[in-house]
């Protein structure tokens, strides 16, 4: 045993269940709840192939980056080959469309809405590095409650929501309840999604 | 033109010369030069064969990570093999020694000693990310000026380091100063450059 054990952290395979557009194990530096006091949050997982996954403009109270490039990061450039819908906005009403098609990084101010990102077409692995500058990590979605009102919630990550179908353990973004929630008023891509809110007054 | 074009960035290809251990291009993402205002520094580089680069220890005034983890992000653990050697301690003189040899992160606190750094045995090109919290990002190191003084020498980067063979460009860290900025008689392991500082008042 070191003096500063504590500030060294393995990463451990986490098998998903996201679906065959993602590799079977991820992996994730959950700030918090790897290391004590860490101020950081990093995810590690790519998609294979076209996805939808996320559909909610959310946010955050701290800075967040993503970090789109190809798998192999002995030629991030090269192995990138893929278009992807991302939206992003201070007004969820007045969210802006970007697609990507090169390696990029895109910052994320705080309470800043982002999303619906879409993969439309991925014609090599994209390797998605979700980077945000709190221990705690979790997002704001804005809850539509079908009569015209809404509210705003708080999913909280990294500790802080438990597995839906096993409410003894940690969620771990594993993606097995992801088809289970699925509804069929759902959008079915990203700009039908975005243009949703277009008439909110935030 | 997008009202957040101003919160993407493609990344650019930024050739170096290191040597036949790294890959002919990085990438960098170097906080306020590449967006203005952003609080986050980050590279994209593998090492694909042994090598012993960063020499001296250092710190910074703000967080850091250091993530390794194999080259292939469709599976981090299975394409890691590696040894390295890694030092890190509170006090320049204390610096305690953490061989890596699983796919890991490191976390540097602010005005936390760390390095040196050595890749002792390279089977599979490690992929090496170093992540700090601060948009202007650059380390502080001890020099000896004259037998039993010292000072704390800042040598910034991000846009505060100019190229010492071209001072009308940024230091890119390509790579190309630094066999000659090696001092003769310097030490040949990370563990011999650790243990020059025992005698630290620091």
């Amino acid at each position: 045993m070191g003096r500063y054990d504590n500030l060294v952290h393995t990463f451990r395979k986490q098998y998903n269940h996201w679906g065959d557009f993602m590799p079977p194990y991820q992996a994730y530096f959950r700030g918090h709840d790897c290391l004590p006091d860490s101020s950081f949050y990093s995810s590690y997982r790519c998609y294979m192939k076209e996805a939808f996954i996320d559909k909610e403009p959310n946010f955050h109270s701290e800075e967040e980056y993503l970090c789109f490039t190809g798998y192999d990061m002995l030629d991030p450039w090269g192995t990138f080959d893929a278009d992807i819908e991302f939206w992003i906005g201070e007004k969820l009403s007045k969210l802006e469309k970007h697609i990507i098609n090169k390696p990029t990084i895109v910052r994320i101010p705080p309470f800043f809405w982002h999303c619906p990102l879409q993969y439309h077409r991925v014609g090599k692995p994209v390797y998605l590095q979700v980077l945000g500058t709190r221990g705690k990590f979790g997002t704001y979605v804005c809850r539509l409650d079908g009569k015209g009102g809404y509210s705003i919630e708080y999913t909280g990550l990294s500790g802080q929501k438990k597995c839906v179908m096993d409410p003894e353990k940690k969620c771990t973004v594993c993606g097995k309840c992801y088809r289970a929630r699925e509804k069929a008023e759902d959008p079915k891509n990203a700009t039908e999604s975005a243009l949703r809110y277009r008439s909110f007054d935030f | 033109m997008g009202k957040y074009d101003r919160l993407v960035h493609t990344f650019k290809k930024q050739y170096n010369h290191w040597g036949d251990f790294m890959p002919p291009y990085q990438a960098y993402f170097r906080g306020h030069d590449c967006m203005e205002d952003s609080s986050f520094y980050s590279s994209y580089r593998c090492y694909m064969a042994e090598a012993f680069v960063d020499r001296t220890p250092n710190f910074h005034t703000e967080e850091e990570y250091l993530c390794f983890t194999g080259y292939d992000m469709l599976d981090p653990w299975g394409s890691f093999d590696a040894e390295i050697e890694f030092w890190i301690g509170e006090k320049l003189s204390e610096l305690e020694k953490h061989v890596i040899t699983k796919p890991t992160i490191v976390r540097i606190p602010p005005y936390t000693w760390h390095c040196p750094l050595e890749y002792k045995r390279v089977g599979k090109p490690v992929y090496f990310q170093v992540c700090g919290l601060r948009g202007k990002f650059g380390p502080m190191f001890y020099r000896v000026t004259e037998p039993g003084t010292y000072r704390i020498e800042y040598v910034g980067s991000a846009g505060a380091k100019k190229c010492l063979l071209d001072e009308s460009v940024q230091c890119t860290f390509c790579g190309k100063c630094w066999k000659q900025t090696l001092p003769p008689g310097g030490p040949e392991n990370a563990t011999e450059a650790a243990l020059l500082y025992r005698n630290a008042e620091l």
